[in-house]
């Protein structure tokens, strides 16, 4: 049985408990409100490149198979205080899916609680790299990662991640929205004709991602206003820096509010609070959306005529 | 001059409201659904799924 809906209203968000900024989200169910499987998910980078028609039959099959046997797995309901969406979520007429994010965040925003503002993590950020078109199959992992410290190698078939069975990418989303809390995240496994089991250690801040894509969190993503070119290789061997570590010139005519805050013609940027980057100024500008929100005060690293400074700075929206 | 004015206003009105694109666009979505055998009640694809022993597919898309 194949349903559409394009309105979130009414919705018992306790069952069909997504990541709300997605404008695409598929579940796989029984007539009794049991979920066998999600479809769906996103990176910061592009809205497709986590999707393919390939990944969802890979999906839709193992949804089946689950379905015709007697021993049924299902993945855990959440417990929702506001289980049903409705119009009080915000807006007016239709309501949209990332409006009901909007009210969870500025209810966390009221308790300050920011850092459980990074829904949904991506399987990446624990070294994990799944297929697209098989989204239970270890692509890669990360050398020294949390993943590959657990055992898990590339071809390995992922059964379970803490009590929610995992047969796509949206399923592993899932898994770590719910493990965002926990220290860390059994995980089974199938290797041949093996089936193998492990614990994942969830380091601190394991699910900061770069949320500039998410339309809910729009008016918190950080800037520093300080674009700029990054140095060549001589530029950082003759002022006696790595070859990798991040060191660009900002551009002129320099932003108002970094002017304020101090920041000169000439100056090269290093980092943010004393963080040495191996990165570029895109990957800078990328470390920032991820690790602060609009308004946190940071400092910026300069060096200035050879001396290392630390300019507080705010940073904007 | 008027009535002929008029006339032709409610013909081009009544040839608009019947044309194709506009039927189209009216039930694009219904006749879609329907087309493919998209249903757009979760309880009426409950009941049927019951009935029939077949899972569900519920597919929730923001349409801006």
């Amino acid at each position: 049985m194949r349903v559409r809906l394009t309105r979130i209203e009414g919705l018992d968000l306790s069952l069909f408990d997504f990541d709300f900024d997605l404008t695409l989200m598929m579940f796989f169910m029984d007539a009794e409100d049991k979920v066998y499987a999600r479809y769906g998910g996103r990176d910061s980078e592009n809205a497709d490149n986590r999707q393919s028609l390939a990944g969802l039959r890979y999906t839709m099959q193992a949804v089946l198979a689950t379905h015709r046997q007697q021993d049924k797995e299902f993945a855990p309901r959440s417990a929702k205080k506001s289980p049903v969406a409705s119009r009080r979520f915000g807006g007016r007429g239709c309501l949209h899916c990332h409006q009901v994010k909007e009210r969870e965040n500025a209810t966390l925003s009221r308790a300050d609680k920011w850092d459980q503002m990074h829904r949904y993590p991506l399987p990446d950020n624990l070294g994990l790299l799944l297929e697209v078109d098989r989204g239970n199959i270890v692509k890669s992992t990360k050398e020294g990662s949390p993943a590959a410290k657990a055992g898990l190698r590339q071809g390995d078939l992922i059964r379970r991640l803490a009590d929610v069975p995992v047969h796509s990418f949206g399923d592993a989303q899932f898994a770590l929205d719910r493990a965002r809390k926990d220290k860390t995240l059994a995980v089974s496994w199938q290797r041949g004709d093996e089936i193998l089991w492990g614990q994942i250690d969830l380091p601190a801040d394991w699910s900061k991602t770069d949320f500039s894509w998410r339309r809910s969190l729009r008016r918190w993503i950080a800037s520093s206003r300080l674009n700029g070119k990054d140095l060549n290789v001589q530029e950082k061997k003759d002022l006696g820096l790595s070859d990798k570590q991040l060191a660009y010139r900002p551009s002129t005519p320099l932003h108002a509010r970094v002017l304020k805050a101090g920041i000169q013609d000439g100056d090269i940027i290093l980092g943010v609070n004393d963080r040495i980057l191996e990165t570029d100024v895109n990957g800078f500008h990328e470390y920032v959306r991820k690790n602060f929100l609009a308004d946190d005060r940071v400092d910026i690293n300069v060096l200035r005529a050879g001396k290392r400074l630390k300019i507080p700075m705010t940073l904007s929206r | 001059m008027k009535r002929v004015c008029f006339g032709l206003l409610v013909l081009g009105v009544g040839l608009w409201l019947a044309s194709p694109s506009h039927a189209q666009k009216r039930g694009r979505n219904k006749e879609d659904s329907g087309k493919y055998g998209w249903l757009s009640s979760l309880s009426g694809a409950k009941e049927q799924a019951r009935k029939t022993g077949k899972p569900l597919m519920v597919v929730i898309r923001c349409v801006p």
